[in-house]
């Protein structure tokens, strides 16, 4: 004890003045620390938004392929001019592409064989009278080419509204392209800079000061692989559809069990459990839940998740079927005259983005296999940015194809001239289907019986129809499940602030227990359940993992029409484009980001003003 | 009881609590049917949770046992001499990598289990007649090849291992000198005027004085080839390089060599006794110290260019292992039809004959009666190939080695083949009759062991080690640590400590935003924004596009809400009284917090850090999108390398088939990430339970 008593001493005034400064020295530095901490925290706040506003505004370089002044000889702009004017127009400067649109237009067909086979009167509900009862591949015949592509053009003309055709115009001829494009930092600091560059690099683009990303079109319109037209549209209704579905499965459940825990549950093992379990699933990774809805609702329900057994025919599934129907064509071992050059010259470069886009690499090397080196330089060049395995040089096959060029055209746009593929409404599609998809795009002297049987086999095979439970409600569902611990813990919470005097009084007036919990104790709780579940809700809005990990479409053109559409959300959509490596899906992730941030933020307000607003104070 | 009424003053227990609102319950109401019914349903709400759980594990594991069971096929052998039937449960294969017992393997469609292989070889060494005696008396070798009898000190080194020597005539090595048949002056020569007339002389006076002096026209074998080496070692001190510079024509064609001797008067050669016994037209053949060589100077190696071959064995081995007595007697039926090719001296019939009575003696079966052997008919059994198993060590002079070698191509190409037992129709496939030339797949598992410790992830050619992908998670993590720990901490005890409350009122809400604000705008964030600021800091040489430090820095932004909200709970759960008492001592606001607060919070402060990890590792967006695509074993921070978040985000992201080996693989990496992240938070959970300072 003497010695302890020694060792502690109480310091002179001297030396404690001066440890005193010392500490408070030390005490400033922990002071500053801690504010650099703070500040960090904030600034990385503001370093998060600033990056996402930079890249979502700015300045773009445009060119035009055609400047839409040369087109009339007036000067007349676009707007200005009639539909005839514009279908002339098309007719002149994109007659291959005038079938395509048309067909585009008159997508409700039953079946894409009809399209060349069936008396245009049948299809296109105003059409002029004498060509009633002609099919578009009679026209093509009977008329010169020109003449032709005009009438079709007319026809197109007639069923659609002028700015319409404006847009039509604008796509096909004009072809508005964005070269390239600065952040919005750049352009208010070294606008300078930007001019110079961009007379440098693209010396007849047009630089247009001020951009935005983001835009009331860009938020109605549909995917695009050109991320100038692309929109966030399907995405959009996509989290939307998400999200009110979570909210219909969670919220119940969610607050049936918190009801259950907080006022039945008495401390017996089987409730700890369920205590204890909820608050584990609360700090499992958002992925292993995606992995539980892969395994379950996407594979073992399909039936169910996919709404088959329901009696759904999920047409907008068939998208994906068809690229495996063309890679049945392709990877057609007994017919090689139906290689890949052939059919990759009969598509689009926009068509072949998205065919090649939904492979996956096994299914790109069944299509490049077969290529020889100038093809695949062709084809590298088409799709610059896709990462396309080489071919395989022992499978070169020679391009001696039997089929020409115009019947692979014919093939594919059977198959694609349509944005909806028609194929699978109905379920599983005939023989007959087939073969009339066969016959309207090959000409039959060239195949005999045998082969004409193996090739509508084949893509009879190809066209099976799977079911695929990779819709929406099992994303849902998954984001149910992923966000119902939180409901729980947050509306137990709110159980738990409701003051045991309320439950006495309801009890002394003699309600049973439900009605006291009906009667009083929910609603009081009511505003700490919403908020609690508005906060969760706008989580599983943002969360990105588990729908990748379940199945989500990439490219979705189709709003969704039920619970068992294959879907895309706003967050998946900002996962593609940023994992892009082009600057401008950069910009438009930025877009969506915005997009995505203001949902969430709405959300959270709603929120906090429910809790400001209806909490009562005990 | 004094105690009971200050406790109801402050509120009852929670157990009286309990027990009263169950006899308020039964008081005050009369529970209506359907009340019953309501508590079940919302008891089936919180079961729920208890099956997704459940589900969870159900899933992660079943896929991991598939994972782990999963055959994956690898080519290893091509089925050979005989088909597979439907009744036929054994075949042979060509040698390939060693299948072990109770491998899965697969031809064609259909999958079978290997139940035995039997590894059947014949090996031959070339190590010199001396060492092949060794071997063999060491008992190291069922076979020696010998290219001369065996010395008594051998036979003696033998008999002390208990191994008796047998020794079986295959075939003699002799050498045929030949000149031009106008050249009428050689006839006779010793084997030092041999040595002279192939090195040294220039023209045939250069030997003996009566010869003419014309030039020595030389056509000798070339230096592939045995005869060559046997001709050195007989006349020319062993060197052959001293004949080969001498000769006007090397050919490793005999043809090529007795043409020339045709064609020139003055031109001298040798080749194998074998070739000249069948091409003599047109050569004069020498004799050799006296000696004139015919088949018998030349079996019984009178003829001084002439060596006996043989083979030695044990009669007790042969008897033992029936492979090496059927190898031997093979060999002594079969040795004639190939001798020649070797290029030879065939054995006489009888010489054989004499080994082949030996070979029965050895048996220990009958020697034939003397109408046997006068008849003609084979005096061994005939070997049955597809019966006998196991492996023949054979080794010795290299001399004998090429005869013995094609004697083995034939034993082995009969039907001596590696053997797979198998039995058929394994996972329900259908046995059906294959055809010979089909290839053997074998099936692999990923062994356990394999998944923690491989350190290479590549699925196409069966590496399945997770290490990759657990090394780039625990670094994104370390990084995240480094930056939300100090970022976290800091901001708590600032928010808790010196914040006033108008202050805390309006940075609590940021926190609440950044926390909020979806993991793939992080993910932008760090592609976007993080990653170009570390390359313009370190160069952009140094740092990848993708890499784990960028990564890492925003995931611990993103996990710095998580500890700030955490550590400030614990922090603010420590009664202002002991800070009171801080300050009463004269602590400084710093030391108070030091000393005195963060000690009281250290448990919920640790269990808000661990939490932090636990999330930081189940980070999927940001890795995926700024960490890189491709599992890539390496502690630089400014590589790229994927996570296992990532890996089964990018793997599930594309279009992945069910039945693939990738899907199970996910699955696999899921459950170590589940499991992982399970015991971060149950530790944390205990952490807080066990070490909270109540107060």
């Amino acid at each position: 004890m003497a010695s302890e008593f020694k060792k502690s001493y109480m310091p002179d005034e001297k030396a404690f003045l001066r440890g005193l400064a010392a500490r408070n020295r030390r005490g400033r530095i922990g002071q500053i620390f801690y504010y650099i901490a703070i500040s960090i925290a904030i600034l990385a706040l503001v370093t998060l938004f600033a990056n996402v506003i930079n890249e979502a505004f700015g300045t773009i370089a445009t060119t035009n392929e055609i400047e839409p002044e040369t087109l009339t000889e007036e000067g007349t702009p676009l707007e200005q001019l009639s539909s005839e004017e514009l279908a002339a127009i098309l007719a002149r400067e994109a007659a291959g592409r005038v079938p395509v649109l048309l067909r585009d237009t008159v997508a409700s067909l039953s079946d894409p064989g009809l399209l060349l086979d069936t008396p245009i009167g049948d299809m296109i509900a105003s059409y002029p009278a004498e060509y009633g009862d002609t099919t578009l591949r009679q026209i093509r015949q009977d008329l010169p080419a020109e003449e032709a592509s005009l009438f079709i053009a007319n026809l197109l003309a007639a069923n659609v509204s002028q700015p319409a055709m404006v847009q039509f115009v604008e796509a096909e001829v004009v072809q508005l392209q964005i070269v390239e494009s600065w952040p919005l930092f750049d352009t208010i600091f070294n606008y300078d800079l930007i001019q110079a560059e961009a007379a440098e690099k693209h010396p007849d683009a047009e630089l247009v000061r001020f951009y935005s990303w983001l835009s009331a079109d860009f938020i109605s319109t549909p995917m695009s692989s050109v991320p100038a037209q692309a929109g966030i549209r399907t995405a959009l209704f996509g989290s939307l559809y998400m999200m009110a579905l979570v909210i219909l499965v969670s919220l119940p459940i969610g607050v049936g069990a918190a009801i259950y825990l907080q006022e039945y549950a008495t401390d017996n093992w089987v409730n700890r459990i369920i205590e204890t379990n909820v608050r584990n699933l609360a700090g499992v990774p958002s992925i292993i839940y995606g992995m539980l809805g892969l395994a379950v609702l996407v594979r073992l329900f399909a039936p169910i998740t996919a709404g088959q057994v329901f009696g759904f025919n999920m047409p907008e599934t068939s998208e994906a079927r068809v690229y495996s129907i063309v890679a049945g064509v392709v990877g057609y071992e007994d017919m090689p005259p139906l290689v890949f050059p052939i059919l990759a010259e009969g598509l689009q470069t926009n068509e072949l983005n998205r065919l090649l886009n939904g492979f996956s690499q096994d299914q790109l090397e069944q299509f490049t296999a077969p290529l020889n080196e100038a093809q695949f330089a062709a084809l590298e060049d088409r799709v610059p940015d896709l990462d396309l395995p080489a071919p395989d040089a022992a499978n070169t096959v020679e391009n001696e194809a039997q089929l020409t060029a115009d019947e692979a055209q014919r093939l594919v746009d059977v198959f694609f001239g349509f944005r909806q593929p028609r194929l699978i409404d109905t379920g599983q599609p005939s023989r007959e289907t087939f073969e009339n998809a066969v016959r309207a795009a090959v000409d039959l002297d060239r195949l005999n019986e045998a082969e004409f049987d193996a090739l509508v086999t084949q893509l009879e095979q190809y066209a099976r129809v799977t079911i695929n439970g990779r819709t929406i409600l099992s994303a849902a569902l998954t984001l149910a499940l992923l966000i119902l611990p939180i409901i729980i813990i947050n509306a137990q919470e709110a159980l738990r602030a409701v003051p045991y005097t309320l439950r006495e009084a309801s009890y002394g007036l003699g309600a049973t227990k439900w009605q006291t919990i009906w009667r009083s104790i929910l609603p009081s709780a009511l505003p700490g359940i919403m908020t609690g579940t508005i906060l969760a809700v706008s989580r599983a809005v943002g969360e990105t993992a588990p729908l990748i990990v379940v199945g989500a479409s990439t490219f979705i053109l189709t709003d969704p029409s039920s619970p068992f559409s294959k879907f895309t959300a706003l967050p998946i959509q900002i996962y593609q484009w940023t994992a892009r490596p082009q600057d401008q899906f950069r910009d438009i992730a930025a877009a969506a980001i915005i997009v995505l941030l203001v949902v969430m933020l709405t959300l959270n307000a709603i929120a906090i003003i429910l809790r400001n607003r209806y909490s009562i104070r005990y | 009881m004094v105690l009971d009424q200050e406790k109801a003053v402050r509120g009852p227990a929670p157990s009286l609590i309990r027990q009263r609102r169950g006899e308020a319950t039964a008081l005050h109401s009369r529970p209506r049917p359907f009340e019953r019914l309501i508590q079940v349903i919302l008891l089936a709400c919180g079961v729920l949770s208890i099956f997704t759980t459940i589900g969870i594990v159900l899933v992660l594991a079943n896929e991991s046992v598939t994972f782990f069971s999963r055959q994956q096929w690898e080519n290893t052998n091509k089925v050979l001499a005989s088909d597979i039937t439907a009744t036929q449960t054994s075949f042979q294969a060509v040698r390939g990598r060693a299948p072990e017992d109770g491998d899965i393997i697969r031809v064609g469609e259909e999958v079978m289990q290997l139940v035995e292989y039997i590894p059947n070889e014949v090996s031959i060494a070339s190590v010199g007649t001396g060492a092949g005696f060794e071997r063999f008396c060491a008992g190291e070798a069922d076979i020696a090849n010998a290219s001369r009898s065996i010395a008594p000190g051998e036979i003696d080194a033998c008999a002390a291992n208990g191994v008796t020597p047998v020794e079986f005539r295959v075939g003699t090595d002799a050498l045929a000198v030949v000149v031009n048949p106008a050249n009428d002056f050689v006839q006779d020569v010793t084997l030092d005027e041999l040595r002279v007339i192939f090195t040294e002389a220039e023209l045939w006076s250069d030997v003996r004085a009566e010869w003419p002096s014309e030039p020595i026209y030389r056509a000798i074998p070339g230096e592939d080839s045995g005869t060559l080496d046997y001709f050195a070692e007989a006349v020319a001190d062993d060197n052959p390089a001293l004949l080969l510079e001498n000769a006007r024509v090397t050919s490793e064609d005999d043809n090529q060599l007795s043409r020339n001797v045709r064609e020139n008067e003055y031109a001298i050669g040798f080749f194998g006794f074998a070739y000249y016994s069948e091409q003599s037209a047109g050569l004069k053949l020498l004799s050799v110290e006296g000696i004139s060589p015919d088949a018998a100077t030349v079996e019984d190696a009178t003829y001084p260019l002439a060596r006996p071959l043989f083979i030695y064995s044990d009669p007790d081995l042969m008897r033992q292992k029936t492979e090496v007595a059927g190898f031997i007697d093979y060999y002594l039926t079969h040795v004639n039809e190939e001798i020649d090719d070797v290029g030879y001296f065939p054995a006489s019939e009888a010489e054989l004959d004499e080994g082949r009575l030996l070979w029965l003696d050895a048996m220990g079966l009958p020697a034939p009666s003397a109408e046997q052997l006068s008849s003609g008919q084979p005096l061994l059994p005939a070997v049955d190939l597809s019966e006998i198993n196991g492996v023949v060590r054979i080794a010795g002079s290299s001399t004998v080695f090429p005869l013995t070698q094609r004697i083995a191509a034939r034993f082995m190409d009969g039907g001596f083949q590696p053997r797979l037992i198998v039995e058929r129709g394994i996972q329900e496939t259908d046995p059906q009759p294959h055809a010979a030339g089909v290839v053997i797949e074998r099936g692999i598992t990923i062994s356990i062991v394999e998944f923690f410790t491989g350190t290479q992830w590549v699925p196409p050619i069966g590496q399945f080690g997770v290490l990759p992908l657990v090394n780039a998670t625990l670094m994104v993590s370390f990084i995240a640590m480094l930056v939300s720990i100090p970022l976290g901490l800091g901001a708590a005890i600032y928010l808790s400590e010196y914040a006033s409350s108008r202050v805390r009122s309006f940075l609590k809400p940021i926190l609440e935003i950044l926390a909020g604000i979806p993991t793939v705008v992080y993910g932008y964030f760090a592609l976007t924004f993080m990653t170009p600021l570390l390359r313009s800091i370190f160069g952009i040489e140094t740092v990848n596009i993708y890499n784990t430090a960028s990564a890492g820095m925003v995931v611990g932004i993103l996990i710095t809400p998580l500890v700030a909200s955490m550590s400030e709970d614990a922090l603010h759960a420590v009664p202002r009284a002991l800070r009171e008492a801080s300050y009463g001592l004269g602590a400084t606001r710093l030391e108070t917090t030091i000393k005195v607060v963060i000690p009281a919070a250290v448990s919920g402060i640790a269990a808000a850090i661990i939490v932090a990890i636990s999330r930081a590792v189940g980070e999927t967006m940001v890795v995926a999108i700024a960490a890189g695509a491709g599992p890539n074993f390496t502690f630089n921070p400014f590589d790229s390398a994927e996570t296992m978040t990532g890996h089964i985000a990018r793997i599930s992201g594309g279009d992945l088939s069910y039945d693939s080996i990738d899907y199970n693989s996910i699955f696999a990496i899921g459950l170590l990430l589940f499991l992982i992240t399970l015991v971060l938070n149950i530790l944390s959970r205990a952490i807080i339970r066990r070490f909270r300072e109540a107060y």
